[in-house]
């Protein structure tokens, strides 16, 4: 492997690995977010019932 | 423990502030080491380094979250460190993979196995992995237990993985410098700016680890009560 491609390399295993597990928690906290509000809504309407 | 909100703001600036100082110094600031066969590729140490230390650390506190689970049976105590051994792990990879992406440029192998240094941290690696399989996907008290002892034993790799190129046969570069080492100052300040970047990366990525843990939770106990969706 050549010396900057090696630099090159290395560089983007760490950003991109890093980017997409900031992504892959921002994601799965989003969607539980939601899921927890949707949820509320239902067990507050079932209350009513 | 409860922090407010502009705290995961402000180590996530943090973080940022000191990634950009780490990339300025590394591959601006720095002049290229002439003493390594690929001195572009040596850069990656800037980064390499100060990843290694963040998966060490996040490994300490799978230790200490697992001893204290298993002394005052919180488990809040096993959350944090099944939360700290998935980003350890995940740090511990970018080590695997940069490691031979440098080694590749500068030994023209990607792999030695006769190094101690880098056979002790591919076990680590596969130590902590065999964790997150132990830990994950189960709520049963039992197997958090056995996962807490596996991550207290398995802890024993971080130091060997440390100290290993110094009493064991190792071409791995000592990049902690002794008194006879070869780590100026300027690459000293260069590697504790991304060790400290990283170090608050890491903060930030446990936070919302946690609070994913803990929004899951409360999803789990609201489906609990409308009877299960």
């Amino acid at each position: 492997m050549g010396d900057i491609e090696a630099l090159y390399i290395g560089f983007t295993i760490i950003w991109v690995g890093v980017l997409g597990y900031m992504l892959y928690i921002h994601v799965i906290q989003r969607k539980l977010a939601r899921d927890l509000t949707l949820l509320g809504e239902l067990v507050k309407k079932n209350e009513r019932k | 423990m409860k922090l407010p909100k502009q705290f995961d703001f402000v180590i996530l600036a943090m973080a940022f502030i000191f990634i950009l100082l780490t990339i300025y110094m590394a591959l601006i600031w720095r002049p290229l080491d002439t003493n390594f066969e690929a001195p572009y590729a040596q850069k990656i140490f800037y980064f390499h380094v100060p990843v290694a230390w963040v998966s060490y650390l996040a490994f300490g506190v799978v230790f200490m979250g697992s001893a204290q689970f298993l002394r005052t049976g919180q488990r809040h105590w096993d959350t944090i460190a099944f939360a700290s051994a998935e980003i350890g792990v995940l740090f511990a990879t970018f080590v695997i993979l940069t490691g031979p992406v440098w080694g590749a440029a500068e030994w023209k192998v990607y792999w030695r196995w006769e190094d101690t240094k880098l056979t002790i941290t591919f076990i680590l690696w596969l130590i902590y992995i065999a964790y997150l399989v132990l830990r994950g996907g189960t709520e049963s008290e039992d197997k958090a237990r056995l996962a807490a002892v596996f991550g207290i034993i398995g802890f024993i790799c971080v130091p060997l993985s440390f100290i290993s190129s110094r009493i064991w046969y190792s071409i791995h570069p000592n990049v902690v410098a002794t008194s006879s080492g070869s780590l100026s100052t300027e690459s000293g300040m260069g590697l504790a700016a991304g060790v400290v970047a990283f170090t608050f990366l890491y903060m930030f990525m446990l936070r919302k680890r946690l609070l994913i843990f803990e929004l899951n939770e409360k999803v789990q106990e609201l489906k609990e009560r409308i009877g299960g969706i």
